[in-house]
């Protein structure tokens, strides 16, 4: 065995070209489904962990996987909204407590970095996905936000600074003005979608909407041009008197919102039940025809995600196992034409006295020696690419 | 030492057959056998070293009949009891010399060779005008450095026979005739029989006996029934 070993390593070496070749062939051919199943177990450990921490999804009707992964990672906008009268409805049924998810606009860009997701919400939020301030303060007024560690690392942001809101549609001149966001704290990593995203009040959100705004008090205007009409109980404001485009604590006050609050819109509400009866009661309620919202259990959506995920995986592990046997039979080619060649240093050991067993065994271990080799290079291959890629991979899909 | 009796070999393919009714090589001799080319002479020392076997007749090299062994047996017994150096050295290119000259002691031990084989190596380098060499690559010696080499691993089992199959082939007539002493040498020295092939005649005056092959060769036949 020793004299087998130590004729396989010289000749190993001998033959460097041959065997760096085979080795990387191997390495190549063993790493992709190393690193496929890695990734996806590191992916499903992920997507899983954070779908079983968000029990129940209030949204809009419509695509259940758009809903959930909305709620999740703020990322896919479904295309209906629900309404704050929903949030009002589950906190007065009693079987959990709802929180506001309001997220269809994005920050401008900043520091060559693209825009993040702007998500409205209530303070409960924060306390349930467990964030907490790491520099700065919380959200104190209309027109704060906090950002995620990642966000304040990549836009240079810090607590005091602003960043603007982008417009969904540049030639809306109607509709949403950018509105200039106070940063007030940087949240602590938590590894997470939080960490990506820019988090304000739902107000702040209904402002950008241009739901609610802040103008000049028109019963104490100079310019009388500003007026359509007057009289005790109205005034009719030209369009040349313009709403705010920043909160401060001077112009706050002149704030306010039209309309009834219960249809304000939101794009998701977490609900976080109460219990398993609370659960099983909320799914109840809105599993009939006639509501305009839905209830979805995050966990089962990111299954049947899931499924198709690992069917994917499934193929890429078929094409694995068709180069494997590709590789196989051109190791095999290999170790034949080797054999050929070496056939007068295989003839040596035998008119030598070596035996047949001794020869085949050298044979053998410089081929163990290369499967060796590559086993463990693929292996620390697939665990960079795990490091490199699972991030990559999610941001990918979402 | 060595008596071979009615011995009949041929190849599968009936390319030609070897008869050879009788012949004896006394102990510590030097012998040298000639003969034109493909009349058998390196299936002769094959037959000798027990890597080919006879179909008929008996090859005895001491109290063992090689022919009647068995497979493993004889290879055991050309691993301990006989030296082989051929024409093209056989040296292999990835060890170094000393590794190349301790291979057999590795082949019949399996295991890494101890201090007493070593020390031998390293003797057999410097009888043979290579101490120094140990560590060198085979592929970076002259062709008579690497047959000095070969000769070296003929004898590292203290073999009681040397067969050498033209060791001087590939090697000009000085280096050829300084090969030739030593090997002459080496066999006295280690109190061994030899057994040489060469085509070089003006070798032969420094061999005790002279076995020219002509005689054992049988007219070349097609066919496997027409052997002995």
């Amino acid at each position: 065995m020793l004299t087998s070993l130590h004729l396989a390593i010289r000749s190993l070496r001998w033959y460097y070209g041959r065997t760096i070749t085979i080795v990387l062939c191997l390495t190549l051919t063993l790493w992709l489904p190393i690193s496929v199943r890695l990734i996806l177990e590191q992916f499903q450990s992920d997507i899983t962990s954070r779908a079983r921490q968000t029990p129940l999804v209030i949204g809009a009707n419509g695509s259940r996987i758009d809903l959930a992964l909305h709620a999740l990672y703020f990322e896919a906008i479904p295309p209906g909204v629900t309404t704050m009268g929903e949030v009002d409805r589950v906190n007065e049924s009693g079987y959990g407590t709802a929180i506001p998810i309001h997220s269809r606009y994005r920050t401008q860009s900043r520091n060559q970095v693209d825009g993040v997701s702007i998500v409205g919400t209530s303070p409960e939020y924060f306390e349930f996905r467990g964030l907490n301030i790491a520099a700065g303060e919380p959200l104190t007024m209309l027109g704060d936000c906090v950002v995620g560690s990642n966000v304040a690392r990549n836009m240079q942001l810090k607590a005091g600074d602003s960043i603007l809101s982008a417009p969904r549609n540049a030639f809306n001149l109607a509709g949403d003005y950018p509105l200039k966001l106070r940063v007030t704290g940087v949240l602590a990593p938590g590894f997470s979608a939080d960490d990506n995203v820019v988090f304000v009040d739902t107000k702040t959100t209904w402002v950008i909407d241009g739901i609610g705004h802040g103008h000049a008090d028109l019963t104490k205007v100079q310019d009388e041009s500003l007026l359509l009409s007057q009289d005790p109980s109205s005034v009719t404001a030209s369009a040349a008197v313009l709403p705010f485009t920043e909160i401060t604590e001077e112009n706050v006050d002149s704030f306010h919102f039209h309309g009834d609050p219960a249809t304000f819109p939101l794009t998701a509400i977490v609900v976080q039940p109460n219990d398993e009866k609370g659960q099983a009661l909320l799914l109840g309620k809105y599993s009939g025809a006639e509501n305009t919202a839905v209830c979805i259990k995050p966990p089962d959506v990111v299954n049947d995600l899931l499924d198709v995920v690992f069917r994917i995986e499934r193929l890429i592990r078929l094409s694995a196992f068709i180069s494997a046997i590709v590789t196989i039979l051109f190791l095999g080619l290999v170790v034949f034409l080797s054999i050929r060649l070496r056939a007068s240093e295989i003839q040596t050991i035998t008119r030598l006295g070596g035996s047949r067993t001794t020869v085949i065994s050298y044979l053998a271990t410089e081929t163990i020696l290369q499967l060796l080799a590559a086993t463990f290079l693929a292996i620390v291959a697939a665990l960079i690419t795990q490091q490199l890629a699972s991030e990559s991979l999610r941001t990918l899909l979402f | 030492m060595i008596l071979i009796e009615g011995l009949c070999f041929s190849y599968p393919d009936g390319i030609f057959n070897l008869e050879i009714p009788h012949l004896n090589i006394p102990p510590e001799q030097a012998c040298a056998v000639i003969g034109p080319s493909g009349s058998g002479k390196t299936t002769l020392l094959n037959l000798m070293a027990g890597i080919l076997t006879v179909r008929s007749g008996v090859i005895k090299i001491g109290d063992a009949a090689v022919s009647r062994l068995s497979e493993t047996a004889r290879r055991l017994f050309r691993l301990n009891q006989i030296g082989m150096i051929f024409q093209d050295f056989q040296l292999i290119e990835y060890l170094s010399v000393i590794e190349n000259i301790v291979l057999p002691a590795r082949l019949a031990s399996g295991k890494l060779p101890d201090t007493a084989v070593l020390d031998k190596a390293a003797s057999l380098l410097s009888d043979c005008g290579l101490a120094g060499y140990a560590n060198r690559r085979v592929t970076r010696l002259s062709q008579g450095e690497r047959q000095r080499v070969a000769i070296c691993r003929a004898l590292i089992m203290g073999p009681r026979v040397i067969l050498a199959d033209e060791p001087t082939g590939n090697l000009d007539p000085h280096t050829a005739g300084k090969v030739l002493d030593l090997l002459l040498h080496q066999t006295a020295v280690h109190k061994a029989t030899l057994v040489m092939v060469t085509h070089d005649h003006s070798l032969l005056d420094r061999f005790q006996q002279v076995v020219p092959f002509e005689q054992f060769l049988k007219a070349a036949v097609q066919g496997s029934d027409a052997a002995c």
